[in-house]
């Protein structure tokens, strides 16, 4: 097993080094030797700003040659990465910025805020503008790439290290940082290479943010194979034809991503009509990719591809996987997760945590080489996690808890049910509900604030949106467009609800909590008021099944 | 109400941008993180709604829907009848 990430990198540029590594669609990609060159010199500079092993690195650069340089750049200096969303409120990134204790920031001109944000947090963080048009000291990945003088031996990172801390959201309303070690990522993409026969003529979509787990698979896996990148911007991402377009011209023989971005382009981007002959495998995961829809995908494809679902949180990485049939030849309407992955275990228990019989449902925890360190600088959340081995405590090895309930069959498949708490997904996202309430009740005059998630009919078909309830002040013509300025600074864009609705009080359980049924139930009913004005209401006063 | 102020209006009231109001008809609306997928299917159907006129799946492009002021020209073009450029 080679010792880290970058060993994998670098005997992809010792074995293939004029083979073409990464580039956006239609330009000409950097090879593994320029890839190497441009990283090296990355490093060099972070090392020259004082980055060393064991730092953390924070990467706020759109998806581009360069972001895909930055991320090999910092993990050449041993120091781990963090993405930062370039659509997140400054303020959110300066919280990410200060709680891993970033020691130098890779950015673009294109972001001023959100790196002044971080700049603030943080007095004197060195920033390194590696991306944009304008900004003085801008370097392209290309002209590091050029010649370089000798420079000092980097240090190695080995499998302890963390390689990457994406930062996922948090209950309490401070996002959770996921550690990956070097030694987890490897498992993961080794693992990944070999199920999907990765290889250098393969070419393989970076589709998703950097921030989102899933660019893993394309960054690693490609380097490990000498395969070729084609980073897909944000714009090509967002328009469908546009993705498609780059499906068909750039040759890709492995897609990953989100079910959205495929049913997207399955709806409006006529993929039948394509020759997407070199397409042989096609991943997915995020979200629950309807049965109908994923037959929808199979007819616009060419017979021969593989689909795969497969399935993990950030905290495991992919940790179950399902081979779609071949169409017509499965008739099932659910779509299992899968089964395990060669390298982790899947256990399922009961809320005692004893394991249940096949068939019966029952909460996933997953031991195996890929599971996360833990959260960064947040122990309890680490401790709460992960439990002990039961089975095996001789080995001192740990189980996650993933929160989701699934049933495993005899075969070995599990099909997901939901989850234990109030985390849910938003165009693959995930989003602690939890979150979104800590930054309503953070507003000004809001006594209590409840979020729940209901499927809607939407543009682009059913999506989960987010409905807030808020009691306190209000409702007041200008209170909730105040409650959405006020949540914009704090949370990210897919976390801002659909509809917030003012209520005097919230119903409530036995137990006094606050009965959530009920209020999904009251999010399924439409606001009655035909003037948009907000209308006020409580438990007793309106009760699901009422009518208008 | 021209095309511009009427499409800075939607992004202002209906979308929630930020400073949609007085956006920049040049700014890239998905590149800056304005509006992310789900919004420029709302701005389509907009566009459709408010302006009578068809938008066909194939002119969901960046290059006729990128920037405010590819939007308005795009707009113009189908009301006056000419092409606008649309995709394989």
């Amino acid at each position: 097993m080679p010792a880290s990430l970058v060993a994998l990198l670098l005997r992809s540029v010792k074995d293939h080094p004029g083979r073409p590594a990464v580039g956006l669609p239609g330009e000409a990609p950097l090879t593994y030797a320029e890839l190497d060159q441009a990283s090296a010199a990355v490093a060099a500079d972070l090392a020259e700003k004082g980055v060393r092993r064991g730092d953390r690195v924070g990467i706020l650069v759109p998806k581009s040659v360069e972001a895909v340089v930055g991320v090999w750049g910092i993990l050449r200096t041993g120091a781990a990465y963090v993405p930062i969303d370039r659509s997140s409120p400054p303020q959110r990134a300066a919280l990410i910025a200060s709680n891993c204790g970033m020691s130098a920031l890779l950015a673009s001109t294109e972001v001023p805020e959100t790196t002044d944000a971080i700049r603030e947090a943080l007095p004197g963080i060195p920033v390194l503008l590696v991306h944009g048009e304008g900004g003085a000291g801008v370097r392209t990945a290309r002209e590091s790439a050029g010649p370089e003088p000798t420079r000092r031996p980097l240090p190695s990172p080995n499998v302890r290290d963390l390689a990457y801390i994406l930062y996922t959201s948090g209950s309490t309303g401070v996002p959770k940082g996921v550690m990956v070690s070097h030694g987890a990522a490897l498992s993961f993409v080794e693992w990944a290479a070999t199920r999907f026969e990765l290889r250098p003529e393969d070419v393989l979509s970076s589709h998703a943010p950097l921030h989102f787990d899933l660019s893993t698979f394309d960054l690693f896996g490609a380097a490990l194979a000498g395969a070729r990148l084609v980073v897909l911007d944000d714009e090509t991402v967002r328009f469908p034809m546009a993705s498609a377009e780059v499906l068909e011209a750039e040759g890709i023989s492995v897609w990953y991503s989100v079910p959205g971005a495929l049913r997207r382009m399955v709806r409006m981007a006529r993929l039948s009509d394509r020759n997407l002959s070199a397409l042989r495998t096609v991943l997915f995961a995020g979200e629950v990719y309807p049965a109908d829809e994923i037959r929808a995908l199979q007819l616009a494809l060419p017979p021969d591809t593989a689909l795969y679902n497969l399935y993990g949180p950030t905290e495991t990485n992919v940790c179950t996987y399902w081979r779609v049939p071949p169409a017509g030849t499965w008739p099932s309407a659910s779509v299992p997760i899968g089964i395990d992955c060669e390298n982790c275990e899947g256990v399922v228990v009961d809320q005692a945590l004893k394991p249940v019989p096949d068939g019966t449902s029952g909460e996933l925890l997953i031991r195996g080489g890929t599971l996360m360190e833990g959260y960064w600088g947040n122990d309890e959340a680490t401790v709460r996690s992960f439990m002990v081995d039961f089975l095996h405590p001789h080995l001192s090895d740990r189980l996650y808890r993933t929160g989701d309930i699934v049933t495993r069959q005899p075969d070995g498949t599990y099909s997901f049910h939901g989850r234990v708490d109030h985390m849910v997904k938003v165009r693959g996202y995930r989003v602690e509900l939890g979150e979104v309430e800590a930054a309503l009740l953070r507003a000004e005059g809001v006594t209590e604030a409840a979020v729940v998630a209901v499927a809607r009919d939407g543009p682009n078909g059913r999506e989960t949106e987010l409905v807030a309830f808020v009691s306190g002040e209000g409702p007041d013509p200008g209170r909730e467009r105040d409650l959405r300025r006020h949540l914009a600074s704090h949370v990210l864009k897919y976390m801002m609800p659909a509809e917030i609705r003012f209520l005097k009080g919230f119903p409530t359980t036995s137990s006094g909590k606050i009965d959530r049924q009920n209020l999904k139930a009251l999010a399924d009913v439409p606001e009655p008021a035909s003037d948009g004005t907000p209308v006020s209401r409580t438990e007793t006063d309106r009760r699901p099944g009422d009518t208008k | 109400m021209n095309v511009l102020d009427s499409l800075r209006q939607f992004l202002a009231t209906e979308l929630r941008v930020a400073n949609g109001a007085t956006l920049d008809p040049e700014l890239a609306l998905i590149q800056s993180g304005a509006i992310d997928s789900i919004e420029l299917m709302q701005v389509v159907g907009f566009l459709e709604s408010e302006f009578g006129i068809k938008v066909d799946d194939t002119e969901i492009l960046p290059k006729n829907l990128r920037s405010l002021s590819r939007m308005v020209a795009f707009v113009e073009s189908k009301r006056e009848g000419t092409n606008p450029v649309s995709g394989t």
